[in-house]
């Protein structure tokens, strides 16, 4: 099956990391680990990895340093917690346990 | 097989240059550069920023994409909420002068701009209490001022610094009820038709939209109620429901975006008075985005409240509205 997203690793710089030209052009979606998703087989996804250097990862590269990442955030949500506190306190001052992230292929 | 005059009525005309007076949806071959071209209306679509120099989550802001304030929340890697205030020129963030009290603000908690404005009502997080407090920031420091009648969280404010609103939150429940500010006192008026918390703004005192949110603890809703300075009618609802939602622009011009339905996302609507039209989405899956910029679409929006380590990011988004440009077939 054809894959519909390709994936690289790049730190987002701040202001022309993704410019309003690029972001017209493709769908960016952004992962724990610096982990950027863009349509695979597509010339401006391909252009924008160049452009800020990515490190690009196959799909399961990519899902193993999200989930490192999630369940690094996971374990710290675990043990944050406040002498007395319910879990609707624990909610609001955390927000809620942060879910496992399934990447697509 | 169909050509385009069969389809239109019309053969497609070409050009050496391009035509004098375009037109939204006209199609022509540039003969010069052997490409057909077309003109055409881009959805909006969303820029990083420059990035928050510490990482924020439940925080709010005002101002506008080249000129804005971000304040309140939790910070990565620092306990309790924070008074630590950020000032954005349009391209890097720099610390400016500190709130007075510290809170988590859950949303759309900030109006005006960076000249003159205000930071209303709030949550101490750890403490679990509701703020009534308003602080006014004057271009360099905040100072306390009037106290809304109604302590809450995860309200929705608009409009400036010297005429504002408050409606919904949360106090030990989700409420409806509207505050209005004229520059020296806050004044009770009519109440939400759809009590909820965690709604984005748009407008001012005298105009403005309450958009989605949540009527419960774990429900969420598309409503949208329009304000006419005087009460709230139910109007187009947005096209997916969530809360922790933000928005920015006024009551016939705007966008809402991210939140949670329940899972958090970057999704954008766009309202042009009448109806609700999706565009390129955020990069981000966030929720409690803080930025609303009541006089226009020009927001930013920094920080949130994101499932990711860290889970206060420093990332920094800006909206560009759509813009009605010439496209290139096959290659835009």
């Amino acid at each position: 099956m054809a894959k519909t997203y390709q994936y690289c690793v790049a730190e987002n710089w701040g202001k022309g990391f993704i410019d309003y030209e690029e972001s017209t052009r493709i769908t960016f979606k952004s992962f724990p680990g610096d982990v950027w998703q863009v349509p695979a087989y597509n010339k401006h996804g391909n252009l924008w990895i160049a452009k800020v250097a990515g490190a690009v990862k196959t799909k399961d590269e990519a899902q193993t340093i999200v989930t490192a990442k999630m369940d690094a955030a996971q374990t710290a949500w675990d043990n944050d917690n406040v002498e007395g506190e319910s879990s609707d306190e624990k909610n609001a001052r955390l927000g809620s346990k942060p879910e496992d992230i399934t990447l697509e292929e | 097989m169909s050509d385009y005059k069969t389809i239109h009525g019309i053969s497609i005309r070409d050009y050496t240059t391009d035509p004098d007076t375009l037109i939204t949806g006209q199609v022509w071959f540039d003969k010069t550069n052997k490409v057909l071209q077309f003109q055409a209306t881009g959805a909006g679509a969303w820029a990083t920023g420059g990035s928050l120099n510490v990482g924020g989550r439940y925080g709010s802001g005002f101002g506008t994409q080249t000129a804005g304030l971000y304040f309140t929340g939790l910070r990565q890697g620092l306990s309790g909420d924070r008074t630590e205030t950020e000032s954005y020129n349009g391209s890097s963030f720099s610390e400016v002068g500190d709130m007075n009290t510290g809170r988590s603000t859950y949303g759309e908690s900030g109006v005006g701009t960076t000249t003159a404005g205000a930071c209303i009502a709030g949550y101490s997080n750890p403490g679990s209490s509701n703020y009534d407090n308003v602080e006014n920031w004057n271009g360099s420091g905040w100072a306390e001022t009037t106290d809304i009648n109604t302590a809450r969280r995860a309200g929705a404010c608009t409009g400036t610094q010297a005429a504002s609103m408050i409606f919904g939150g949360f106090t030990s429940t989700q409420v409806n009820q509207t505050e209005v500010w004229n520059g020296s006192s806050w004044t009770e008026v009519n109440d939400l038709n759809t009590t909820r918390d965690n709604m984005a703004s748009l407008g001012v005192t005298t105009a403005a939209l309450s958009n989605g949110g949540s009527p419960g603890p774990t429900a969420v809703t598309a409503v949208v109620e329009s304000w006419n300075g005087t009460s709230w009618t139910e109007t187009t609802d947005i096209n997916t429901a969530r809360n922790a939602l933000g928005g920015s622009g006024t009551a016939t011009e705007g966008v809402v975006f991210a939140g949670r339905a329940p899972s958090k996302s970057g999704h954008t609507e766009r309202w042009n008075g009448t109806a609700w039209t999706e565009q390129n989405n955020m990069s981000r899956n966030v929720a409690y985005v803080g930025n609303a910029t009541a006089s226009g679409t020009s927001t930013f929006t920094a920080g949130a409240d994101s499932d990711g380590n860290p889970s206060a990011p420093a990332a920094c988004e800006e909206w560009n509205e759509p813009t009605i440009s010439t496209k290139t077939a096959d290659t835009d």
